[in-house]
């Protein structure tokens, strides 16, 4: 008995999160030019800097090509085709406190399952939500302030803080670094900002849910972290949309700072839309995420979970610049029907005595492609580097496919670099074993690919495991359940 | 600053160059339409581009006295049992050759060839002469950019040597390709097919010499077929001269249950580019490939080898070692891709390379594609130092420094040639690895 037909069973699981929320939304028409990105910047009162820097971002963007060495197929995207910018309607511009918000958007985070509401606090997590383009609320914020942490929408930053937005905003990610990051700091609406002062051990988890609701938009936010010296976060980063038969955009940025002995450990547990069975619809995931370990004894950590999306495009990546600093990357990726995934991380080591450790792990099911594409690369002045990568595949079926395209490049002769992958179906082995001892088929696949995940899961905090696990109990793992 | 763009221009009007049959034209009208690699191609990430500045593409002419007897002067001893075929700047030399040659040896005159000057005036005077059989096919998924070497190659290789085995029949050959001619003048674009009959085994060993000192460029073909159940050990040596530039293209196509055995041997040349393109098409077709890449001084050497499972239960086995010291840049870029058709299909890389070099690169990319779940894969690959506690076992046992890190060095790429069967091709090997590492070895001392 092969398992082929309870896996595809379990495969076949609907996307829990597809609903539309009926909410009146500001939008501006679709297309991209100037004038666009002016109005952005103007609707988001910003001041001139970040005007120019939004406008320097348009043109280098008009001059580049997508990219197109990914193992991606996808349909040709109309940029012109977009609209830049949707807001819900609110009250005001910003709602100054959750009684402003709107109580269908509540309850949209409600089904979400996400503890956005203050009542929630025992859950014990800050959550900043942004709903399409904009910011809708950020939790805690008082709690978060008496510690010293500030933890706001990023257009809120951007006027209350705009020294240290200016001081640090495109330092990790520039504006010319590639096409959908060029593009993002064109036309980015919000996203999160968090600062956290030196020596402080931020209160609790910090939290952002990203949702699109309204059809034609992209979503494009942006995420700067700020760890000063000797402080330490864990930020955790959700996301979910409508079932659409178009394929929507989301091309964000992600950009992490992480001084002298400071920690920044970013979770992700990414469940965008991924298109029905036969691959109509679903979000293109085009993301940039780069943490900069600047310090000496810095550690960044990222841990993903990516369940959802039609595409996704997406290399969380390490600068590791501090001697001695450390950069992580744990990930499980899953395709399912025909979604198709290219992500991985890379690790630049620069510093000396940096250290570096890879663990991967993809799911390919009924006719998706995953691939892991990660590059380790030491530079000349990184002595004593260490790199270690673990990339691991598993395949559910005779259709689908798991790829891995690693690049190792050393300059320095005292580094070490180790790297070591294997690619294979669930054991037919472990199946008789289980089966034999009177395991259901469905209770032992869900073991087998609960192990085959659990070096990257225990990377989760608590609260995110749960939910990444129930996300792979809707998609491929319910196995996992 | 001469550019990518430079080089097609140098190519452009070379391909409008009255003394070019149009025939010819044509094929380096169709490369360049579809334009040279560059560094932004995956698979030419690591490559010297570079070294095509400048470069004159036109073919060598044949060979005169002075160039046979400079390439005479390269060649090692020959191979006990092997029949010996040398070609001088992509011509085969009778003179230098086996005589006479062995019948499975074909020379294919390329029509309309490149140069009026009569063979007989190089003594090298052709044994058959005829047009050359179709060409064998591109390997199947492979990206078109990856063949544009051996494209221009067809463009511009005066003649074809043509191996063909038959049925059930063994033989032994050592191809020596010699490049004599400067390359501010001309290249060597030596090509060759071979095709193995079903149940065939051939013994060939591939060498790649630069004769003396000379700046050379050379760009070789190699198109070959494996019958079924047939055997090719096929080891490949290149140990061209430190001012040499070399680009070469395998293709590679095995049938059920064919067996395939590759050596690769990369000590020479100051910048080289090898770019494999294997096919296991048949069921329980076969391949195993090791490779040592050594480098020194500013040396770069790159390799691509990409194989491609078609077939069931076809199975490979990769590995290589590189030690690059001095300023010297090795890469390896090993691509499995396991199609859906390759039901049970096995493929095993592991890629290893030490940095002997304080300014040194190595860079290994182990890939792997896989289109079935009825597969057995795996790579590992490491790029370091010397193993410090091995350094200490042999430091504590009395060893100077410098003979621990010889012995460790050359224990690091010695397993990859102490299966070479044949005593004196293995020595050989020996000593040219030796004198790559500058060992303090003595290399004698351990036969």
């Amino acid at each position: 008995m092969t398992g082929t037909a309870d896996i595809g069973k379990l495969v076949g699981q609907a996307y829990k999160h597809g609903f539309v929320t009926d909410i009146e939304s500001d939008s501006l028409p679709p297309g991209l030019d100037e004038d666009v990105v002016r109005q952005i910047s103007r609707i988001k009162r910003e001041p001139q800097f970040m005007t120019d820097w939004r406008l320097s971002a348009l043109r280098h963007w008009q001059t580049l090509v997508e990219p197109q060495w990914a193992h991606l197929r996808a349909h040709p995207v109309d940029f012109q085709a977009i609209s830049y910018y949707s807001a819900p309607k609110s009250k005001a511009n910003a709602p100054k406190s959750l009684d402003e918000v709107d109580p269908k958007l509540l309850a949209t985070y409600e089904k979400l399952g996400v503890p956005l509401h203050e009542r929630a606090r025992l859950a014990g997590v800050a959550v900043d939500a942004v709903f399409d383009s904009v910011s809708v609320a950020t939790t805690f914020k008082d709690r978060l302030e008496k510690a010293g942490v500030i933890f706001c929408s990023f257009s809120e930053a951007v006027q209350k803080h705009p020294e240290l937005v200016e001081k640090y905003l495109g330092t990790v990610v520039p504006y010319q670094d590639n096409f959908y990051a060029c593009l993002n700091s064109a036309v980015f609406s919000d996203g999160s900002f968090v600062y956290i002062p030196p020596g402080v051990r931020c209160p609790m988890e910090l939290s952002t849910y990203f949702r699109i609701n309204a059809t034609n938009t992209g979503q494009f936010e942006r995420t700067l972290i700020i760890a000063a010296p000797g402080s330490h976060v864990s930020y955790l980063e959700g996301c979910t949309a409508p079932m659409r038969d178009e394929n929507q955009l989301h091309a964000a940025v992600v950009e992490l700072i992480a001084e002298d002995d400071a920690q920044i450990k970013y979770s992700t547990v990414q469940n965008w839309y991924p298109g029905d069975e036969n691959g109509v619809g679903g979000i293109y995931n085009f993301v940039t995420k780069r943490g900069d370990c600047r310090g000496r004894n810095s550690r960044i950590s990222w841990t993903q979970v990516e369940t959802g999306s039609a595409i996704t495009w997406k290399y969380p990546s390490c600068v590791l610049r501090g001697e001695g600093s450390i950069g992580e990357f744990y990930s499980v990726a899953t395709a399912t029907n025909l979604q198709q995934a290219d992500t991985g991380t890379k690790m630049i080591h620069i510093g000396a005595n940096t250290r570096s450790t890879i663990v991967s792990k993809g799911i390919s099911a009924g006719r998706g492609q995953n691939a892991y594409r990660g590059l380790v690369r030491i530079l000349p002045g990184a002595h004593g580097a260490r790199n270690f990568t673990q990339c691991d595949s598993l395949l559910m079926g005779p259709k689908c496919g798991a790829h891995t395209f690693p690049y190792v490049e050393v300059k320095n002769p005292t580094a070490t670099v180790e790297h070591e992958a294997s690619t294979s179906k669930i054991s037919e082995d472990q199946l008789f074993y289980c089966l034999q001892r009177g395991i259901s088929e469905e209770d032992a696949i869900n073991m087998i690919v609960s192990g085959f995940c659990k070096s990257v899961f225990k990377e989760l905090p608590m609260e995110f495991a749960v939910e990444a696990q129930n996300l792979l109990a809707v998609s491929l793992e319910g196995a996992v359940g | 600053m001469p550019t990518a763009a430079a080089t097609s221009r140098r190519l452009e009007q070379l391909a409008t160059e009255a003394g070019l049959a149009p025939r010819r034209q044509a094929l380096l009208k169709a490369a360049l339409a579809a334009g040279l690699p560059t560094g932004r191609d995956e698979n030419w990430r690591y490559a010297n581009l570079r070294a095509l500045d400048r470069q004159v593409f036109s073919a060598a002419a044949v060979p005169d006295a002075e160039a046979l007897q400079l390439a005479a002067a390269a060649l090692p001893a020959a191979l006990e049992g092997h029949a010996r075929l040398v070609v001088v700047d992509g011509w085969l030399s009778t003179e230098l050759s086996t005589t006479p040659l062995p019948a499975i040896v074909t020379r294919l005159e390329n029509e309309d060839a490149l140069s009026t000057t009569a063979l007989d005036d190089a003594g090298a005077s052709p044994t058959t002469t005829r047009t050359p059989a179709t060409p064998l096919r591109a390997a199947s998924g492979a990206p078109t950019v990856d063949l544009r070497f051996a494209q221009l190659n067809a463009a511009l290789a005066p003649q074809t040597l043509s191996i063909d085995l038959p049925y059930g029949s063994t033989a032994a050959v050592e191809l020596v390709f010699v490049a004599t001619a400067d390359a501010s003048h001309s290249a060597s674009h030596p090509a060759l097919q071979l095709r193995i009959g079903d149940g065939a085994r051939l013994d060939l060993v591939e060498r790649h010499l630069g004769a003396g000192a000379a700046a050379t460029f050379s760009n070789a073909d190699l198109r070959i077929e494996v019958g079924t159940q047939a055997r090719l050990r096929h080891t490949r040596l290149q140990q061209l001269g430190p001012r040499s530039k070399h680009f070469d293209t395998l293709r590679l196509r095995a049938h059920d249950g064919a067996e395939c055995e590759y050596l690769v041997v990369a000590a020479g040349a100051q910048s080289a580019r090898s770019t494999a393109l294997l096919e296991l098409l048949g069921r329980e077709a076969s391949l195993r490939w090791d490779a040592v890449s050594l480098g020194d001084r500013t040396q770069i050497n790159d390799a691509f080898v990409r194989v491609e499972h078609i077939g069931r239960g076809t199975r490979t086995r990769q590995a290589f070692r590189g030690i690059a010291a001095g300023r010297s840049r090795l890469a390896f870029n090993g691509h499995m891709i396991v199609r859906d058709s390759a039901v049970g299909a096995a493929s095993d890389q592991s890629l290893k390379a030490l940095l002997a070099g304080t300014e040194a690169e190595a860079d290994v990319r182990p890939q792997l594609e896989i289109y079935i779940d009825e597969v057995r894969a795996s790579h590992g690959a490491t790029v370091g130092k010397l193993d410090e506690q091995m350094r200490f076992y042999l430091l504590s046992r009395g060893l100077d420094p410098a003979t621990a890190d010889a012995l460790l060095k050359w224990a690091f790429v010695e397993d990859m040639v102490a299966r070479i069967a044949l005593p004196a091709l293995r020595h050989q090997v020996e000593d040219v690895m030796a004198a790559q590492l500058h060992t303090v070895i003595d290399t004698a001392e351990l036969r």
